[in-house]
């Protein structure tokens, strides 16, 4: 009963308790855990180990911080900028850039994507983000970063502004030019635009 | 995924290592110490700007009607290059602190950009018409040797002035006899008579004791000089 009260309890409010009484900490670390694991193996493209140890250290510098934490950001735009942040001191430590991508294919917005895309015809969901996490892994990574912001964490604008810390209209740029780039890759590849495509059909 | 308890191992480091949270007094310095920097560094800009404004209005530009051909030269020499490269390092400074800002990132990079541009053209002007340029520049004359050697101001093109034969001399007042009538000690320390030809100046304030002029005109005789224009 009193967990369900701290599960029905709002980010900010688990902060302010978090500052009075560490233990509360738990809460939003369950919150967030496997988003963040999510994020954190999509973005390094790398090893669920490895992800798991970014992840303590993400949690760490949120706790050492959270008198820092603005609250007109959204606290879940606070804490995937520091776990964007984390990943990419991580792969600069161990010298890897960024280049392939994980992809829970299960997590892509398909409906989302396939309404910014145009695509109107009722089709496999599955087999489509399965061709959409093909094909973002293909993409440059800045525009991989936006794309899985917006399709896999389901981000608006404005949070993806603040995860990434760019103006919102770069953040709008980068996603048109991330989407235009997508759809020359699914055209280029006979496999996902061929006759038995279940992309563009 | 791996199954492993973050949470649990979270909380136990935490508890280990007697992790606390930085205390709220330690990030509201930093963000105050951020946008000090900025401030300072943009009313370094303002100055910087407001004595680069001074300096090419106050040239001696007028020299160029008399000396033909060292336009050119003159513009070269006359770039104060030294409050140049203090704008453009106060200026980046700042727009890389802004940006570091907890809202810095959220404007466009050029908006930035004009904005700052336009509080640094706006004030800098101010202190320029408010005299506040003229006076950092003739302290720092003052002050620091190096820097008069830096800059180049009108007090250099003194010696441009003190060319008779093309119509030209500069001094200070030492005397005046009347309206029409006065006296200078140029450069080199030679005593001139002035006379005013009263067909082209009328109306002149009159000139006081000690008070530099540079004058065109034509050598009327030994140490007269008959002059048709006043610079003050």
């Amino acid at each position: 009963m009193i967990q369900e009260d701290f599960l029905n309890k709002t980010d900010q409010e688990l902060v302010t308790l978090t500052l009075k009484e560490k233990e509360h900490y738990g809460f939003l670390i369950q919150r967030y855990e496997e988003k963040l694991k999510r994020y954190i193996v999509r973005l390094s493209g790398g090893r669920v180990e490895d992800a798991n140890d970014v992840l303590q250290e993400v949690f760490i510098k949120v706790y050492r911080n959270l008198n820092g934490y603005d609250h007109s950001l959204k606290f879940s735009s606070w804490i995937y900028r520091i776990a964007h942040n984390e990943t990419i001191t991580f792969l600069r430590k161990i010298n890897r850039k960024p280049t392939t991508y994980n992809f829970d294919i299960d997590a892509i917005q398909v409906k989302t994507l396939k309404e910014d895309l145009n695509i109107e015809k009722e089709i496999d969901k599955k087999r489509l983000a399965y061709d959409v996490a093909k094909v973002i892994s293909r993409l440059n990574p800045k525009y991989k970063d936006v794309l899985s912001l917006r399709y896999v964490e389901d981000k608006d604008y404005k949070e993806i502004s603040d995860i990434l810390k760019k103006p919102a209209g770069t953040v709008a740029t980068l996603l048109r030019q991330a989407k235009e780039e997508f759809k020359k890759e699914i055209l280029k590849d006979p496999l996902i635009n061929g006759p038995d495509s279940h992309f563009l059909n | 995924m791996e199954n492993q308890d973050i949470s649990k191992e979270t909380l136990k480091k935490i508890e280990e290592e007697k992790i606390t949270p930085t205390p709220k007094w330690c990030f509201v310095c930093g963000d105050y110490s951020l946008w000090a920097l900025a401030v300072v560094s943009i009313i370094i800009g303002i100055l910087a700007l407001g004595v680069i404004v001074f300096l090419i209005v106050s040239q001696d530009w007028q020299i160029h009607n008399y000396l033909q051909g060292r336009l050119f030269w003159h513009v070269m020499i006359s770039v104060p290059y030294l409050w140049i490269f203090i704008l453009a390092i106060f200026f980046v400074f700042g727009y890389y602190i802004f940006r570091n800002t907890k809202i810095g990132y959220r404007y466009q990079t050029y908006l930035v950009l004009v904005i700052g541009l336009s509080i640094i053209l706006v004030f800098a002007i101010a202190s320029f018409l408010l005299n506040i340029s003229s006076q950092i520049h003739s302290v720092l004359s003052r002050q620091i040797p190096l820097y008069s050697n830096l800059i180049h101001d009108k007090n250099d093109d003194a010696i441009l002035w003190e060319n008779q034969e093309k119509g030209l001399l500069t001094g200070k007042v030492v005397g005046v006899v009347d309206s029409a009538d006065f006296l200078i000690i140029d450069i080199k320390g030679k005593a001139w008579n002035i006379k005013i030809d009263p067909k082209k100046i009328s109306g002149e304030p009159p000139l006081k004791i000690g008070q530099t002029v540079r004058l065109t005109g034509a050598v009327e005789g030994p140490g007269i000089f008959l002059v048709n224009k006043i610079y003050k």
